[in-house]
């Protein structure tokens, strides 16, 4: 899962970047403009938007956004915590609001919830035929039997878990590998797909050509 | 709300007693006409008389009329019973005849001359009795012919001013509807408002001076808008700031890598926006115990400017300072909050500068003194909202925009006046003394 963190104030940015890396892959931008070159260069999966930004209103930007029908899950980070200004964020398009200061489980929480009903599934466990996902405990089960994952190939296995059976592109699952600017080559991707397969069985991930990678319900 | 007259009144009290004088000023009109007329037809009509009966009285005297024929000629003439026929009576006290018209008897009243009344034929006669010699002659007309030139003069009158007062209580009546009606409105409409409500009002009368009452409430209202807005923006500025280290704190407390390092800068951010507050409420609350001493600006400054040196080195500014020595009496720790302020101000907000000077120039007893950038500077029209409480330059900038604000306080309680000006290139603020003489 690739997040995408806004927020302008240097402590803040650094301690909420350290608080989410080891859950989730982060890129931390300082300015909306950033964000706006990071959204049109990559696919998150989340933006973590803070509101008072030195370019701007968070709120104006999450209006385009959604003015673009760009449906990523956005949940706000403020310190305003007048009830207008809440309603007002939710109303713009924003899928939670979260008032600072708040609790770091809370904002793990929080983050666990968007995730999961992006991916189209109200209950905590993610799953697919016989395999689940428990994001809060962070761990795969297959036929009731706990899975242990090297890193990188549950990072790749929660990326395809959470487009519920839907095909993932290349790119996306390259992205999820590796921080920008530090391509990989795109066969390194299959060593770990050849990995995954070995472990959950061959038939459970399909390759579709030109498309990429799709999670069979099995 | 008490009303500063002890006594007050309502406009439409004041307009019934318009009313009701202009009313009143129409009838005493009619009635004095009418008093005139009759004074002055009473006095035409008596003289008219009393010539005509000395006409006939000596007519009589002199022999030109018998008494035969004065008879005869009572007895065909004046018998028309109509408002302008005299009534005549002749009478000769010696020689015992007397002729009359309308079948007037002989009285036995006065024989003296002088103005005389008689009832006879339902009506009243007024006239003049004349007495020459022996003769005594009386020339009488009905009183109704005075009364209808008098109804006549009167009903020519009432006319104008039944119409002049008509229109001028119609007048009034529109006076009430554009002035009375749509002040109540507007007290009504301020009335029931509630206070959060700081829509404007709406025009309630063509009047223009209404309208402008109305038009001074919006600007009013517009201005308490524009305060509260400012305010409640500082509320969610004084939020943000207060929050956004208490949240970092938090999350770090929560991590096992503690980063002491930041936490303590976070824990030196809450402080200062605390002092800051603080300097502010009690500024503004005015119960600053001014600590009034003579002393040498030049020392506090002189160590602040040691202080700060190594921040603007740090941001690779050059910071110089020419300092003279200057006594001068207030509040040493607020002075040096002051200027501590607007170095920090531009450190932190002159975009593009290089440089800031800080010059302190003393010139007997006046003073002067400058903190220069080389910066962009600020646009004209913003200088002057900036001195206001919780402005700030724009978004971008960090803080609470408390720090001019403290600045013009802490300049108006030392009476000392502060002039912003952009230089090309940068930003120049002096600073001296209001009654300094050029």
């Amino acid at each position: 899962m690739h997040l995408l963190l806004v927020e302008d104030d240097l402590p803040l940015g650094n301690v909420l970047l350290r608080l989410l890396k080891p859950h989730y892959r982060v890129d931390w931008v300082r300015s909306l403009t950033q964000a706006k070159a990071h959204l049109q260069a990559t696919e998150y999966s989340l933006l973590l938007l803070d509101l008072g930004l030195p370019d701007g209103d968070g709120i104006d930007y999450l209006t385009r956004l959604r003015k673009d029908k760009n449906t990523l899950p956005v949940l706000i980070v403020s310190a305003r915590d007048a009830l207008d200004e809440r309603v007002k964020g939710l109303d713009t398009g924003a899928d939670d609001y979260l008032v600072k200061p708040f609790e770091p489980e809370e904002l793990l929480a929080r983050i666990r919830v968007l995730l999961r009903r992006a991916a189209g599934q109200a209950s905590p466990i993610l799953t697919c035929g016989e395999l689940s996902f428990d994001p809060s405990q962070e761990t795969f089960h297959l036929n009731n039997q706990v899975l242990s994952l090297p890193r990188k190939e549950y990072e790749l296995l929660s990326v395809l878990i959470h487009t519920a059976g839907k095909p993932v592109s290349r790119d996306r699952l390259i992205q999820q590998l590796y921080s920008l600017g530090n391509e990989a080559e795109s066969n390194t991707l299959d060593v770990y797909i050849h990995a995954l397969r070995r472990l959950l069985g061959k038939e459970r991930i399909e390759t579709l050509r030109g498309k990429g990678f799709r999670l069979v319900n099995l | 709300m008490k009303p500063n007259f002890k006594r007050h009144f309502k406009l439409s009290q004041l307009a019934s007693i318009l009313g009701l004088s202009i009313v009143l000023t129409g009838f005493a009109g009619i009635l004095v006409t009418w008093l005139a007329v009759d004074d002055e037809l009473s006095e035409l009509l008596y003289e008219d008389i009393q010539q005509q009966t000395q006409l006939l009285a000596r007519l009589i005297n002199q022999g030109h009329i018998a008494p035969d024929e004065l008879k005869a000629f009572l007895g065909e003439s004046f018998i028309d019973d109509a408002e302008d026929t005299f009534l005549i009576s002749v009478e000769h006290l010696k020689e015992d005849w007397y002729t009359s018209n309308f079948g007037f008897p002989k009285s036995f009243g006065s024989t003296q001359t002088g103005l005389t009344q008689v009832f006879h034929q339902d009506h009243i006669w007024k006239g003049y009795q004349l007495r020459e010699g022996d003769l005594l002659v009386k020339l009488l007309r009905r009183d109704d012919l005075a009364e209808d030139f008098k109804s006549d003069v009167t009903e020519d009158v009432i006319m104008p001013i039944l119409i002049g007062n008509t229109l001028s209580i119609l007048i009034l009546l529109i006076l009430l509807m554009v002035i009375v009606r749509p002040l109540s409105r507007l007290a009504g409409l301020l009335h029931q408002r509630d206070a959060k409500d700081l829509s404007a009002l709406p025009q309630t009368s063509p009047v223009a001076e209404l309208q402008d009452i109305t038009n001074s409430l919006n600007h009013l209202i517009k201005g308490i808008e524009q305060t509260l807005n400012r305010e409640k923006r500082f509320a969610s500025d004084v939020a943000h700031e207060l929050r956004t280290p208490l949240t970092t704190l938090k999350l770090e407390l929560s991590l096992p890598d503690l980063d002491t390092q930041a936490m303590r800068q976070e824990v030196d951010r809450l402080i200062r926006v605390v002092e800051q507050l603080l300097t502010l409420a009690r500024l503004e609350a005015s119960n600053w115990q001014q600590h009034c001493e003579t002393f040498n600006l030049k020392d506090p400054l002189q160590s602040l400017s040691h202080r700060l040196t190594s921040k603007f080195i740090a941001a690779g500014i050059t910071f110089n300072s020419s300092l003279d020595d200057t006594l001068l009496q207030g509040d040493s720790t607020l002075l040096t909050l002051l200027v501590e302020n607007l170095l920090l101000n531009a450190l932190r907000h002159a975009t593009g500068a290089s440089q800031v000077t800080l010059t302190l120039v003393s010139k007997g007893k006046n003073w002067q003194l400058t903190v220069e950038d080389n910066g962009l500077g600020i646009p004209q029209d913003q200088q002057q909202r900036m001195m206001q409480p919780f402005t700030r330059q724009d978004q971008r900038s960090k803080g609470l925009g408390l720090g001019l604000s403290i600045v013009t306080q802490i300049a108006a309680l030392h009476r000392l006046k502060i002039e912003m000006h952009n230089t090309t290139p940068g930003l120049s603020i002096k600073l001296q003394p209001i009654t300094q003489l050029t």
